[in-house]
This record gives structure tokens, C-alpha cells and sequence, in this order.
């Protein structure tokens, strides 16, 4: 953990990071990224919002730099982003079936989105976590792909795998994710 | 229930399964596949029912949930964050243009802080193409360093072969959006304005136009200070590309809302353009609106053409809605718009220093050219006249001093006048960008009429004298002898060789000695022209040598309109000796000591003054060359030298007291012979304005820097590496004092220059490139630098070996020191196996050494290198007291005070030296004192050197390296 950058650019082993540990290790940046997350979930694309990603990678960066997170490639960034996007929008909902909030969030918008579509967020996060005991990787496919809206192509070039392949597992989850969605309702 | 195994298998089987084209065909691979496993086949079952489900429907609600996090999340996140692009990181998307995007960036390694912005290109030159124009540009894009414009830092291609550039990064907002929402007033504006100007007129100066000013372009930042963007791309991407040809290879098209007429008829980009899109910006900048209307966003080149070509603007005020900003428009604003933006690049200001001047005119309330009836050739008028009154001044100015330092030589504080006659060296600010300045000039090498062979120190002897002779006029920049002796016998258009040394003239021309006759040929060439200006024939007796080339110096001097002083007049004309067959000897001396051969040149100096006992020059070298042999050549060196050298120059002084080489020699003894730097200073103090400035200016240059001032140091060898830049000595010199000083980017930009403009023999170039990577920390780069040099020195592969124990590549340092002599490789072996923990090997590797320096110091006791080696030795075999009374020693023989180049040399041995045999408090000390000096420890060696090991890790320790990493204040 403490090394810098000279060696684990070459792709040493270095430890798993996740949005829980980021948010321990530098409760700030999380903060920063979650809010982040929720600024893109109501579709803002202001100029704040613009300076706002430049701060979380900086802040991403520094703790590269500080050697508190071990550099490995985009893949890890935003497999954190993925991560966190992924649980506002569950939290999130989870507090909206609680205390049921007035229609004036703007996270409303894209739960309201997926429930048309007949997608239970919470239960989706549920399916997904049995998926990744599964098959990790698949795991990160599907979060990359739903929840950081990353394209087959895109996902391919940040984990380094083939397109095809991306493709293929991110098929394949659908169907399984389906029948798990469905057998719950 | 599902484990990993198991869902790879199903995996597999579904995927199989939706390879067929119909239900039954899949349902059937899926039974095969199963058969016997029943509760595999229940699983693909129900999964082949979702996948069923799921073909039938149109709709796909998990990629439509999918596709809406990929519209609402914006690219800048995904796209690029975290690529590596050369030394950097992207941080974030910036912007998108027709070029390509640009991206927030850092230093990978996180060493600096500093954020850049950089460009990766859709499209443009290929990798070597753009890295050979970006090498070409650099020097002079490095020249374009004012507040105003964001600099242009480095250019490349990322390892997919996409170019980059990458740029200082600017947070702010276009200028005109920054105006409106901050409601600036219209002066506000102006004044505003007149600060991209200045920039502008940086660019125009050093001959780089922009090709592309336009409110994206310029940003304003969060102090309000306007920053240019993209200086010197247009030149990157393709030298004649203009915007509008750089969208015609398609991607988005640029809004061609700062294009002049010329630039959308395709015809030469010239700085006229700049001024005209200046015009545009300051249009849009008052009025809100665009001197040009299209219809539409990307119009088509005939509507370009036709818009741009045939279209008035309106007058700008007419665009006011409010009365009050109407009349403020109108009248003189109104008129400066319309002139800046006249369809004829003829008709607009001539310069953006008009232009801006007009503005102030304007602001200060009194009239502008551009409304003067019949402006055209009141302005002209107007220039003359100014230029006139300038030149009159200049000319005044320079007879005064002349003058002045006749009458007052002994009243004026030699120090003040030192500090004009450097002054006046350095009347240009370029060399090598291309408007040079107008009295400068090259001599080049004579050519021989016939191949007779011999004839070779004569023609350089002529060539010489008539570079001191003109060396004489403080008003001319005259390049020094080793920048142009590259050109011997090389034919190059006048115009390349003039852009090169930064000369507006060149002098070419052939000689020929004959018995007592001498013929000499010589054209005066206008470098930016290639035109001749000037020929001449002679055709002399010997005799009257010295007379054709002070006639010939004083022609060249008045055609170059060089203000001449009754002074320098007798300079130019004093006759070294009447003695020719003596001359004849000096000339085959000085070509001897030019090729380093002193013993030759001693050799003939001493027949030349045996023929003339009055020959100053001759004595000036004679004592030049014995100092040379005392100081480089000989050891050890004798004092008997030393006194010979000490005859010649008193005799010199004794025969020519005004003669400026009579006081260099003087002070060279007292540099090179006593290291007795403060009496040098005043010798050089004391000397009259010197012939040869070049090598004044080194010699104060290495002077200043002993007695510890740096600035001053650093200045004169600058102004000395632009009179010569092909010296070696002077930018080796200025390279050591750009590393000491922690200025590491200025020498690794330097260097490169330097590596471009030198014959590839230099080595030493390469070392300093890499020590200058090493000051910042980056090891890797610094070793991948030395792995380039095209010539292979023992110095540069001690230095290999070094970085390689650095890196901890012991093999590799291994490898290395094998081929080096005994003194160096027993020291590297030493540290190599301390690295690897090999203590009993290292010992006996510094017990070698050891063996080998007492040996030495027999013969030279004293010698502070030798002492300060047998120190490193002693620690390294564990005689601790031995190595720390030795590293004393050296500091006391050679104080700081006294030597501010060794001296620091030697205290920083000594600090390491503590560190290594455990005296951590006396190392950390002596570190925190030397770290605030000019040549202390830089970050790079605090960092990586194993001799800290030690202490690495006391926090005072890191404290004293994040103090080396921040740039050095320094006197």
C-alpha cells in the first residue's frame, strides 16, 4: 500500500478497493463523489458539476499519489464511481419505501424511470450481490454497464478484456438478472 | 443451489443455446447439454425462458436503464479520466474542439502540483513529425514566456500513437463571457484588451503568430489576468494549416468567426491576420456581437469567402441599443475597429503595438490615427519620424558613453561600468527566432580561391580579426568564433544560417595569400532577405593586411548603420604588430590553441615575440595557453608555469594597458592560476569595453558564480551562450549553473536546445539532461535519457551507473562499471554491493579505492577531489574517524566563502559522509544548511542516493527534501 507510483504501474498485485473502504479511508472524496453521483442522477450538467468531477479525480489522484490507494487504471476509478453510484440510488430508494418523500426529489426522476420500467432498484442491488458471488467479474460488468451507463465498448477498453466478450456476460447477467427480478415479484 | 462452477457451466450451455436461430433448436442444445443432470437442466431451463422472453419483446428494460445512466452521466467522467498521456494523468475532460479534446491533467507521479491541460489530437502530424516540430518550435515557443500567454510545455504521441500537447493549464472562463457576466465598462474592457495585446505582441516579436485568436481561446482566470491559449499549435499541426484548412480533414468544424479575409482565401497567414482577428475579438468584445454573420454555424467556404471578402461589419455603434454606449462607441472606437479589421491587410494597423497604442490614445483621451484624415500617410510619417527620434537618441546615448568612459575611466565605478558593457551585449533578445535584430552579424569562415591546403590559419586569422575588429562596436552583436566555425567550408543559404545564430547579416567571402599579395572578396548578405548588400574586392600588399581588414570591419560597420566611436575607431585601427612573418606566427598559433594543442601554441608564441618584443596579443595568448596547461593539462601543475604565465600577462599589460585582452589574461591568471576569484572580478571590472564580449561574459559568468552570485552568473552566460552558441563551454557552464540553482525545467529545455544545436560529440549534454530530470524526481525518465547518448564518455557511464544503483538495478550498474577505469569502478562497485547487502565485497571494493587515492595524495597532498575521494573511500571501509577528519579538511581547505561552486561541492561530501557512517545529526545539519544554497542537495539524490539510508526516514530528514523539491531562492 505504501508504494508509489514506479512500481505498481506494472501491474502489481495490489489490494481491492471499494466504495466502503474509500469511504473510511478518505471520508471527504467519497462525500464529494457521492454527491457527485446524485448531481448526474438528477441529469445536472452544470459547470459546477463539471469542476466538481475535476475535484474527485484530483482527489482520486492524490490519493494515488499519497500511496494510500495503489494505482492500477481507470478500471478502479470507475469501478468506485460505479460502486457509489450505485449505492445512492439504492439507498436512496430504500429511505423513499420508509418514509415515503414528496415527489419534489430530483432522484425521483430516475427511480420513477426504472419503475416504469418495471425495475425494483433495491431488489436489483439485491440479485446483483448474488451475481457477484458468482462471478465477480460479470458482477463489475453489469455495475459499470447499469450504473455508470458505460457502452459494451467503453467497458471492454477499461477492464482490458474483448469486447466480445463484454458483450457476451453482459447478456448473459441480463437473463439471469431477469429471472431473479422476476422470481421475487 | 448455484456455486461458481456451476454458473460458468450454464453459461456456457445458454450461450451455445442462443447461438441458434429458433426455439426449438436452442431448447434442444440446452437438453443435450444437460442430459443426466437434471437440476442443471431445471436452471438453463428457466434462464432459456427469460432469454425467450426477452428475444420476443422489443423492449429491454435493463438496457434501457442502462442507456439512460450512459446519457445522464456526462462524458467527461468515463472518457478519458485516468489515462496516462506521457508523464501525466487526465483528470477530466476540459473541452471538445475541432481538433480534438483537451483534457485536466497531473503529473503521474504526483511531484509537483502544478495541473496542465492537455490536447490529444483526432488527427495531425504523425509521432515523429510532430515530435520533430515540437523540437523545432520549443525554443522558440520557450521564448514566449509572458503572464498572458498559457506556455506550451511538451508534445508526443500516447503509446496508441494519438499526439498530444500539452499546455499550462488556465481555470477560467472565455474573455467574453468573463466581461459580460462580471458587466465590466467599456475602459474596463479596453484595458483588458490591451493586455491580450501585449501578448499578442510577445508572439509577433519572436515571429509566431497565432492563427487562431478567438474568445475560446482566450480565457480569463479567476484573478482576472487574461491568458492566451494555443500559441504556436498552428504551427504544430501542420506549418501552413489555417483553421479553416484544419477543419477542411473534417471532425467538427471551427466556428471561422476569427478568420480574416486572407486566411479564408487560403493565401499566407501573417501576423496581419492576428491583427485583423484582434479587431474581431475587441468588435465582439464591445458590441456582443460578431463582426460577421453566417447562415448558418458551419458555412460553406463560398459563403466564408463571400461573407468575409466582400461583406462591410457594421459600424460598431450603430449596434449599441443605449444611447450612452452608442456615443461612447462612436468616433474613435469606431474608427480603430474599422481600421483593425480593413479587408486589406495593408490597410490595418501595421502592428498590434499600433493598434494597442491607438487604444491608449483613445483611453487617454487624445486623438487616434486611425480617424487622422488621410491616415495612411500621416501615419507613416508619424513612424518615421518616431523612429528617427529613437535612432537619434540610441546614437546620442552610445557616443556619450563612449565618450564618457574615456574622460571618466577613472572616476566611473568600475562595477557600474561593467554593468553597461554588459548591457550593451545583450541588444537582442533572440538568437535563433527569426526576426533577429538589425545590427547583428555573422562572419563566416573564408574560403580559399585555390585547394592549396596551408593556407587554412590565414583565412581563419582574417575571419578572426575581423570578428574582434567588429567586436569593438558596442553597437553591433557580433556572433563569436566557435558558433561560426561550423561553417567552414559548408554551403547553406544565407537565410538558415542568419535564423540560426539570430543575425540579420551574414559575411561570406574568400581569401588568398600569395608571396607578399593578398586578395580578399567579401559579400554582405541580408539574412532575411538572401539579397547582397555589399561586395568588395582588395587586392593588397601583406604589409597593409591589418589595414584591409579595418577598412573592411568599418565598411561592414557603416552598411549596418552601426553608430561608430572616435574610440572604437582607433581600436579597429591599432595594429597588433608590424612584424608580419611575427603575425604570421600569432595566426598559426591561436589555430593550434583553438585545436587545444598549447604546447604548439606556446611554442610559435615564443617565435612571435622573439620577432616583435612588443607584441601584446602574442603575450595575452602566451599567458592564456600557459594557464590552460597549468590548470588542465598538467600534473601536477607547477608552479613554474604558473609564473610564466603571470610574465606574459604583465607584459601584455605592460605594453597595452588599455588593451582589453591585456586585462581578460589578467584576470584568467587570477581565475584559473590562484582561484583567486575576487581579484579576477576586479580585473574584469577594470577592463574596457572588451573585442571579444564572448568570452568576457564567460569568463564573468564562471567568476560570479565562485563568489556566489548566481543571478548575475546565470545572465551574463546567457547573454554569452547568444553571442556563441555553439560553444561548448559556455552552455555546459550555463547548464551547471541552471542545475545548481534547482532551475531544473530551464536546463532540461536548454539542454535539448543544446543537443540540437551541437555537433552530437557533446556527451556532457545528455548528463545534464538526465541530472535535471534526477533534481525532479524523475529516475526513470533520467535514465532513459542517458540510454540515448549517441557518444559514450566514461563520465556519462559513471553517471549510467550511478542512476542504475539508484533505481536499485544492481545487475544493470553491474554490467556497466566494468568498462570503467579502476578509480571510478572501485567507488560503484562499492555502493552496488552495499545495495545488495553485500557488506564483505563492499569493503574490499573501498579498501581498493582507498589503496588507489593514498597512492595519488602521495604526490598531491592537498588536493581537495583526491582528499574528498579518500574520505568516500574511508567510510566505506568502516575507518569512520579517518573519513570524517578527511571530509572536514576538504571543507576547511575550500570553504564555501571563499569558493561558492567547490566550496558547496565539498560541504555536501561531507554531509553525506556523516550520514553514511552514522553521524545523522551532524549530516541533517550540514543538509538543512546546504539545502538553501545554490548547488546543495537537490529532491532526485535526496531521494533516491543509498548514502542517506540512514536517515531517510527522520522527519527532519523529509523536511529538507520537500524543501529541495520547491524551487531555490537564490542571489
Amino acid at each position: 500500500m505504501t508504494e508509489g507510483l514506479e512500481s505498481s504501474t506494472e501491474g502489481a498485485a495490489s489490494p481491492k478497493i471499494d466504495a466502503q473502504s474509500l469511504e473510511e479511508m478518505m471520508p471527504e472524496v467519497y462525500e464529494e463523489l457521492r454527491r457527485l453521483a446524485a448531481n448526474y442522477l438528477r441529469g445536472e450538467r452544470s459547470e459546477h458539476t463539471l469542476r466538481r468531477t475535476a475535484l474527485v479525480h484530483e482527489a482520486y489522484l492524490r490519493l494515488v499519489n499519497q500511496g494510500e490507494v495503489t494505482w492500477q487504471n481507470r478500471a478502479h476509478f470507475l469501478g468506485i464511481f460505479a460502486r457509489i453510484m450505485r449505492q445512492t440510488l439504492t439507498n436512496y430508494a430504500v429511505a423513499r419505501t420508509r418514509q415515503k418523500r414528496g415527489g419534489t426529489d430530483p432522484l425521483e426522476v430516475a427511480l420513477e424511470f426504472y419503475a416504469q420500467r418495471n425495475i425494483d432498484v433495491t431488489a436489483l442491488d439485491a440479485a446483483l450481490k448474488d451475481l457477484e458471488t458468482l462471478d465477480p467479474r460479470q458482477g463489475q460488468i453489469v455495475e459499470l454497464r447499469f450504473f455508470a451507463g458505460l457502452t459494451v465498448a467503453e467497458i471492454a477498453a477499461v477492464l482490458e478484456i474483448s469486447a466480445a466478450t463484454v458483450k457476451r456476460e453482459w447478456a448473459l447477467a441480463k437473463i439471469w438478472l431477469r429471472r431473479e427480478l422476476s422470481n421475487e415479484s | 443451489m448455484m456455486d461458481p462452477l456451476r454458473w460458468e457451466q450454464l453459461k456456457s450451455i445458454l450461450a451455445d443455446a442462443l447461438q441458434q436461430n429458433s426455439p426449438a433448436a436452442r431448447i434442444a442444445i440446452v437438453e443435450r447439454s444437460c442430459a443426466g443432470d437434471t437440476d442443471l437442466l431445471h436452471e438453463a431451463e428457466s434462464l432459456l425462458a427469460e432469454a425467450e422472453v426477452l428475444l420476443r419483446e422489443a423492449s429491454d428494460d435493463l438496457e434501457a436503464c442502462a442507456d439512460r445512466a450512459g446519457t445522464t452521466i456526462p462524458r467527461e467522467i468515463v472518457s478519458e479520466a485516468g489515462r496516462r498521456v506521457g508523464a501525466y494523468v487526465i483528470i477530466s475532460e476540459i473541452g471538445r474542439g475541432g481538433m480534438g479534446a483537451v483534457y485536466l491533467a497531473a503529473r503521474a507521479d504526483g511531484y509537483f502540483e502544478k495541473q496542465v491541460a492537455i490536447k490529444l489530437l483526432s488527427h495531425g502530424p504523425d509521432t515523429a513529425e510532430l515530435a520533430r516540430r515540437f523540437r523545432s518550435e520549443r525554443e522558440v515557443l520557450a521564448r514566449l514566456d509572458h503572464p498572458n500567454i498559457a506556455r506550451l510545455l511538451d508534445a508526443g504521441t500516447t503509446g496508441d500513437g494519438i499526439p498530444y500537447i500539452v499546455m499550462e493549464y488556465v481555470d477560467g472562463m472565455p474573455l467574453t463571457r468573463f466581461i459580460e457576466e462580471n458587466h465590466l465598462s467599456i475602459p474596463a474592457r479596453l484595458e483588458l484588451f490591451l493586455k491580450v495585446c501585449a501578448a499578442v505582441e510577445v508572439a509577433h516579436r519572436h515571429s509566431v503568430v497565432h492563427r487562431d485568436l478567438k474568445p475560446n481561446n482566450i480565457l480569463v482566470n479567476h484573478e482576472g489576468e487574461a491568458k492566451l491559449l494555443d500559441f504556436g499549435i498552428a504551427k504544430l499541426i501542420g506549418h501552413d494549416a489555417s483553421p479553416l484548412e484544419l477543419t477542411a480533414l473534417g471532425q467538427e468544424r471551427l466556428t471561422p468567426i476569427s478568420a480574416s479575409p486572407e486566411q479564408a482565401q487560403g493565401e499566407l497567414v501573417t501576423k496581419s491576420s492576428d491583427i485583423y482577428s484582434l479587431g474581431a475579438l475587441l468588435y465582439e468584445m464591445l458590441t456582443g456581437v460578431r463582426p460577421h454573420r453566417f447562415r448558418s454555424r458551419n458555412p460553406s467556404r463560398a459563403e466564408l469567402i463571400n461573407v468575409l471578402c466582400e461583406q462591410e461589419p457594421a459600424v460598431p455603434s450603430s449596434l449599441a441599443h443605449e444611447t450612452q454606449k452608442r456615443r461612447r462607441l462612436r468616433g474613435n472606437l469606431d474608427a480603430i475597429l474599422l481600421r483593425a479589421l480593413r479587408k486589406d491587410p495593408g490597410k490595418r494597423y501595421s502592428s498590434v503595438t499600433e493598434f494597442a497604442d491607438d487604444i491608449r490614445r483613445h483611453l487617454a483621451g487624445d486623438l487616434v490615427l486611425a480617424r487622422s484624415a488621410g491616415a495612411g500617410s500621416r501615419i507613416l510619417h508619424r513612424t518615421l519620424h518616431k523612429r528617427w527620434a529613437q535612432f537619434s537618441l540610441v546614437a546620442i546615448g552610445v557616443a556619450l558613453f563612449c565618450w564618457g568612459g574615456l574622460l571618466l575611466r577613472n572616476t566611473l565605478r568600475p562595477a557600474a561600468r561593467l554593468q553597461e558593457v554588459k548591457n550593451t551585449s545583450s541588444s537582442s533578445q533572440s538568437s535563433d527566432v527569426v526576426s533577429p535584430p538589425e545590427k547583428s552579424i555573422a562572419v563566416l569562415p573564408f574560403v580559399s580561391f585555390n585547394s592549396d591546403g596551408d593556407n587554412g590559419y590565414f583565412l581563419d586569422g582574417v575571419q578572426d580579426n575581423i570578428i574582434t575588429d567588429l567586436g569593438k562596436v558596442a553597437d553591433l552583436k557580433v556572433i563569436g568564433r566557435s558558433s561560426v566555425a561550423g561553417y567552414r567550408g559548408v554551403t547553406k543559404d544565407a537565410r538558415e544560417i542568419g535564423r540560426a545564430l539570430g543575425v540579420a547579416y551574414v559575411l561570406e567571402g574568400s581569401a588568398q595569400k600569395s608571396g607578399d599579395r593578398i586578395r580578399l572578396n567579401a559579400r554582405l548578405i541580408d539574412s532575411r532577405t538572401n539579397a547582397q548588400v555589399w561586395a568588395q574586392r582588395y587586392d593588397k600588399n601583406e604589409g597593409d593586411l591589418f589595414l584591409l581588414e579595418s577598412e573592411l570591419a568599418q565598411e561592414i560597420a557603416s552598411q549596418l548603420k552601426a553608430a561608430l566611436s572616435p574610440n572604437e575607431k582607433a581600436a579597429i585601427e591599432r595594429q597588433p604588430t608590424r612584424d608580419m612573418a611575427a603575425y604570421d606566427l600569432y595566426l598559426r598559433a591561436r589555430e593550434a590553441f583553438f585545436q587545444y594543442d598549447c604546447s604548439k601554441t606556446i611554442e610559435l608564441l615564443e617565435a612571435a615575440v622573439a620577432r616583435d618584443s612588443r607584441f601584446a596579443l602574442a603575450y595575452c595568448l602566451l599567458a592564456e595557453a600557459h594557464l590552460y596547461t597549468y590548470r588542465f593539462m598538467e600534473m601536477p601543475p607547477s608552479q613554474k608555469r604558473l609564473a610564466a604565465a603571470k610574465e606574459a600577462a604583465d607584459t601584455a599589460t605592460r605594453l597595452a594597458p588599455d588593451l582589453s585582452d591585456s586585462h581578460l589574461a589578467q584576470a584568467q591568471y587570477y581565475y584559473y592560476g590562484l582561484r583567486d576569484f575576487k581579484s579576477a572580478q576586479k580585473e574584469l571590472e577594470s577592463t574596457p569595453f572588451p573585442s571579444d564580449r564572448a568570452r568576457f561574459l564567460d569568463l564573468a559568468a564562471l567568476t560570479e558564480r565562485r563568489l556566489g552570485r548566481w543571478k548575475d552568473s546565470i545572465r551574463d552566460a546567457e547573454k554569452a551562450v547568444e553571442l556563441d552558441p555553439h560553444n561548448p563551454f559556455v552552455t555546459n557552464e550555463l547548464l551547471e549553473s541552471y542545475l545548481a540553482v534547482r532551475r531544473f525545467a530551464d536546463a532540461g529545455q536548454f539542454a535539448d536546445r543544446a543537443i540540437t544545436r551541437l555537433p552530437p560529440k557533446s556527451d556532457a549534454l545528455w548528463g545534464y539532461k538526465a541530472d535535471a530530470l534526477l533534481g525532479l524526481g524523475r529516475l526513470d525518465e533520467a535514465r532513459a535519457v542517458l540510454e540515448q547518448r549517441p557518444v559514450r564518455t566514461n563520465d556519462g557511464d559513471m553517471r549510467r551507473a550511478q542512476f542504475a544503483t539508484f533505481a536499485k538495478d544492481f545487475s544493470k550498474a553491474s554490467s556497466i562499471v566494468t568498462s570503467l577505469p579502476p578509480e571510478a569502478r572501485y567507488f560503484l562497485e562499492g555502493m552496488i554491493a552495499l545495495g545488495q547487502g553485500e557488506e564483505a565485497k563492499a569493503k574490499s571494493s573501498f579498501q581498493n579505492a582507498r589503496a588507489y587515492f593514498e597512492k595519488q595524495l602521495i604526490e598531491h597532498p592537498n588536493d581537495p577531489a583526491l582528499l574528498s575521494a579518500l574520505s568516500v573511500a574511508d567510510a566505506g571501509a568502516g575507518r569512520k574517524e579517518d573519513a570524517l577528519r578527511e571530509a572536514r579538511w576538504v571543507v576547511e581547505l575550500v570553504p564555501v566563502s571563499r569558493d561558492a561552486v567547490d566550496g558547496v561541492r565539498w560541504a555536501n561530501e561531507l554531509a553525506q559522509i556523516c550520514a553514511w557512517v552514522g553521524e545523522g545529526e551532524a549530516a541533517l545539519d550540514q543538509l538543512a544548511y546546504l539545502v538553501k544554497l545554490p548547488g546543495g542537495p537537490n529532491y532526485g539524490e535526496l531521494r533516491f542516493d543509498p548514502v542517506w539510508e540512514r536517515i531517510r526516514t527522520a522527519p527532519r530528514f523529509q523536511e529538507i527534501m520537500a524543501q529541495a523539491a520547491r524551487p531555490l531562492e537564490y542571489e
